[in-house]
């Protein structure tokens, strides 16, 4: 598999095909079995973890939470991989805090925002580490319809100024609509990639998916 | 935040004098005896230079050793309830020095209860990695699992040696002193055994105190944010395990009070441990030596350090408790 500037990608698959276990092994945060991570010709994995993370940040679908920090605390530990300093760069997190629509929220604890305001404090923690290459983990999943479309605004943005935007999604509908291009996985291989027409065609929907049709 | 520390602040300049001025012999002979010492030619033993002084000294150390290490273990286990003593390593560091108490080593060897008691520590650790490595990931549930298995057998251990033992009662009440938690008769001794080692782990813990956090969101974030988290937490465990040998080597085991005081702290500060850690030495120095002065204060002879923190953390930890459990609920 392969992803360049410019474009945004969609990972879809059925439940369990390794949608999210292949974002962690893009981060390094699981070791691959098989294969290899490459950034700019070079093996990322074999970098260190600050810089790994430089290259590569990840929005987790459900982070668990265990002590209520704020929600600048938690979006400003985004600066870590560049210095230890993470209340450094506070032009960034604000930033960062405003473009996701939770810079009203940073005193509040992260214990006491809803589900989806969360989902976007991790997203803002994301945006906060400045790397080249944003993986997404369901990222709308608790949003709703507004905030959902001012991700995938936010989204396409990030992408037009060049950064590489890689999002699993289980609503093809969405996917299709947003997404550039589209990488099928099923039980833990890339079935195909390219364009949304491109990779799902009627075979490989009723082979993948087990049904006849993507409307539900 | 800043106010925390002045408060803190003047309650150590009110507890220190008053720590060091009280006791049997009236202050202006002990005074006087102590300009002679440090002014003059005499070489009298002088309660306030040879007593006092160290006693506090080592009390402020182990209040803000185990403060800081309950704090870095709650953050690292992801548990406001977890302690220095959840690995066991305590249990070991303790298992050492009763072994050390038993064969006279100390009465030869000045340092050897704090060699003992390091040792004991240390090798814990090392056993606990290893048996964590042995069956498959070294993640927390597994890191915590074995430590509690080992607490029980180190625990079991000891007790079967102190019960093949109890005829010789001298050494049993030496052991039963000791293991209670005691600041009697501490000397500058005590003091040289602690002091490298807590000014290590403190300043292992505070150096990574930024990972801390990190590490509190969980093992699979930190990662992705860049910490190295099996190198930081093994580090971590190392700091903690440097003050828990400390504290036992100066002053036997002390328990709860790892576990309550953080997490007191974090209620009032939040689990920010820029804040929580420099807010744990300072608040747990104060507050150990508090409870000692208490305790002389009122001769509660019957009592030691360990018994009455172990009574308070308790009573606190009951209070605590039903906030806890709702907290466990709603997350459920």
């Amino acid at each position: 598999m392969a992803f360049s500037p410019g474009i945004l990608y969609g990972i879809i698959g059925p439940n369990g095909s390794g949608k999210s276990t292949l974002l962690k092994t893009m981060t390094g945060v699981w070791k691959p079995t098989e294969g290899k991570v490459f950034w700019q010709d070079e093996e990322l994995l074999k970098k260190e973890r600050t810089e790994i993370s430089k290259v590569v940040s990840l929005v987790p679908q459900t982070p668990m939470i265990h002590f209520d920090f704020s929600v600048e605390d938690i979006v400003s530990m985004g600066r870590y991989p560049h210095g230890k300093s993470v209340g450094a760069r506070v032009d960034i997190i604000e930033w960062a805090l405003r473009i996701v629509d939770v810079l009203h929220l940073r005193h509040r604890k992260i214990t006491q925002v809803s589900s989806g305001e969360r989902q976007r404090v991790y997203i803002a923690r994301a945006l906060v580490t400045e790397s080249p290459v944003l993986l997404l983990d369901e990222p709308t999943t608790n949003l709703d319809i507004r905030h959902k479309s001012d991700i995938w605004k936010l989204l396409r943005m990030l992408v037009d100024q060049g950064k590489i935007v890689v999002v699993t999604n289980h609503d093809l509908r969405v996917t299709e609509k947003f997404c550039d291009e589209v990488a099928l996985l099923n039980q833990g291989r890339c079935v195909r990639q390219g364009s949304f027409g491109e990779v799902l065609t009627q075979d490989v929907i009723e082979e993948v998916f087990g049904v006849s049709t993507l409307e539900v | 935040m800043k106010k925390y520390f002045v408060y803190l602040f003047t309650i150590l300049l009110a507890v220190v004098p008053l720590t060091l001025v009280m006791g049997d012999t009236p202050w202006d002979i002990v005074w006087k005896g102590a300009m002679d010492r440090l002014f003059g030619n005499s070489q009298q033993w002088n309660p306030l230079l040879d007593e006092r002084l160290p006693r506090l000294i080592v009390i402020l150390c182990s209040g803000a050793s185990l403060g800081v290490s309950g704090a870095v273990m709650q953050s690292l286990f992801h548990n406001p309830l977890a302690s220095p003593s959840v690995l066991g390593v305590s249990c070991g560091g303790s298992l050492f020095v009763v072994v050390t108490i038993i064969f006279g080593w100390h009465l030869h060897y000045p340092y050897s209860i704090p060699i003992a008691a390091f040792s004991g520590c240390l090798l814990t650790l090392l056993l606990i990695y290893m048996l964590t490595r042995y069956s498959g990931e070294v993640n927390l549930y597994n890191l915590i699992l074995t430590g509690v298995a080992l607490s029980t057998l180190l625990v079991a251990v000891q007790g079967a040696i102190m019960y093949a033992l109890r005829d010789r009662w001298q050494l049993i009440q030496t052991i039963t002193e000791w293991v209670s938690g005691s600041t009697v008769d501490r000397s500058w001794k005590h003091v040289h055994m602690q002091l490298p080692l807590t000014l290590v782990g403190l300043f292992g813990c505070w150096n990574y105190r930024h990972e801390i956090n990190i590490l509190a969101l969980g093992e699979e974030e930190a990662n992705s944010l860049g910490v190295d988290v099996l190198k930081v937490r093994w580090r971590l465990f190392l700091c903690v395990s440097l003050l828990t040998a400390g504290t036992i080597a100066a002053v036997g085991f002390i328990s709860f009070f790892g576990l309550v005081l953080p997490h007191i702290l974090r209620k009032i500060c939040g689990p920010d441990n820029r804040k929580l850690i420099p807010l744990c030495m300072l608040s747990g120095g104060i507050a150990l030596a508090v409870m000692d002065f208490t305790l002389r204060f009122f001769e509660l002879n019957s009592f030691s350090l360990g018994n009455i923190s172990a009574i308070i953390g308790g009573i606190f930890f009951l209070i605590l408790l039903p906030q806890v459990q709702r907290k466990a609920v709603q997350s459920c």
